[in-house]
């Protein structure tokens, strides 16, 4: 089954995201929604080898053209951060979460949306000719897990 | 939607090529771009040949013209009422002479008015009935030249005067190639500008830089 990892501080600028143990470079938007109800997003947005933009399903399609580059964090650096992983292969019921290599129990469901802030944006004569602006847009960081108390409360944890 | 941008582009400057090209062949086209071809009609030989052109006021009437054909121009140049048109404008020619050519009807007498410069030359190639291709581009002189004039003689000859510079010609081609460079110019700066976004711009090198091995950040 496909295992997706997301290592990080919290900040963009240490936020490496691994499939399959490989550091995926060229990364433009992770998006995650998981829970017991049946929800199950999993998006990845990346700028392929090819220079195109890709969406795909994290745990059914190919990625295909996507970049890797070799690890950055070192095993020091790798103390100080937080890791996500899901292991899936886009079932609920043999999907698997775990932070910092511990598996989790009593998920209620899993968010996580990290987005690049903008590229420029517009098409058509008028950005041929340099009119459009660039449309801002806002750098994007929340992972959180709902988890189920033994009490039945339900508790939210930010990931990173 | 990059690549379609990119076909778009291509396709706009692929139309506006062959629209240069394309005017000046049909031109050549419509004009023979040679001396000999069909007239519909044969002239009649010559009984005498007058280099100069006529001065009288009757030359300015249709009944002067015999029956040299009304329609059809050999060069597809202008061709002028009178040569006191031309040499009204343009003065007298330096030198004149005679010629005959051979054409699919048969033989064309001819008064050649040479002026001298380079129309005068283009009017020698034009009149050798096929000219070279690069003569219908930008980059050669007699693409900013007219076709030889002609008026056609009481006499039955074809007086033919050297074309001149097209003011007209030069401006819209300065138009079309400025507007093409100024294409080419703006999507480069584009293109140029995008991929310092993407590599090594101030948003993009924060995140990620590809020159360093092992980025610890895999968002661009």
């Amino acid at each position: 089954m496909p295992e997706f990892s997301i290592e990080g501080n919290g900040r963009l600028e240490k936020t490496a995201i691994y499939y399959n143990g490989e550091q995926l470079d060229g990364v433009r938007e992770v998006f995650l929604n998981i829970d017991e109800q049946g929800t199950f997003d999993a998006l990845l947005m990346y700028m392929g080898t090819d220079g195109r933009s890709y969406t795909k399903n994290i745990f059914t399609d190919y990625l295909e053209h996507v970049r890797t580059e070799p690890p950055g964090f070192t095993d020091e650096d790798a103390r100080q951060l937080s890791m996500l992983t899901v292991i899936s292969d886009g079932d609920l019921e043999s999907t698997v979460v775990a932070r910092n290599k511990e598996e989790q129990f009593g998920v209620v469901s899993v968010f996580v949306h990290i987005k690049a802030p903008s590229v420029p944006e517009g098409g058509g004569l008028r950005a041929f000719f340099g009119g459009a602006k660039q449309i801002p847009d806002a750098t994007e960081f929340r992972a959180e897990i709902v988890y189920r108390e033994d009490n039945g409360d339900l508790t939210t944890e930010g990931v990173f | 939607m990059q690549q379609l941008h990119r076909f778009g582009l291509i396709a706009v400057l692929a139309a506006l090529v062959l629209m240069i090209v394309s005017l000046d062949a049909f031109a050549q086209r419509r004009g023979g771009g040679s001396f000999g071809g069909s007239r519909g009609r044969g002239y009649s030989a010559p009984r005498s040949s007058r280099a100069t052109p006529p001065r009288s006021g009757r030359d300015g009437g249709a009944s002067r013209f015999g029956n040299a054909p009304t329609t059809r121009n050999s060069f597809g140049g202008s061709r002028l009422n009178t040569s006191g048109d031309y040499v009204g404008r343009y003065g007298a020619p330096r030198a004149t002479e005679r010629r005959t050519m051979a054409g699919a009807n048969g033989n064309t007498n001819y008064t050649i008015n040479r002026y001298g410069g380079m129309g005068d030359g283009f009017m020698m190639g034009y009149m050798l009935g096929s000219i070279p291709w690069y003569w219908s581009m930008p980059f050669h002189p007699a693409y900013y030249f007219s076709r030889p004039a002609t008026v056609v003689n009481p006499d039955g000859t074809t007086a033919v005067y050297p074309g001149t510079f097209d003011w007209g010609t030069l401006f819209i081609t300065l138009l079309v190639v400025g507007g093409i460079v100024y294409i080419g110019y703006v999507w480069l700066r584009n293109r140029r500008r995008r991929m310092a976004y993407t590599t090594s711009g101030t948003m993009a090198a924060s995140y990620d830089d590809d020159q360093r091995p092992g980025a610890q950040s895999s968002f661009m």
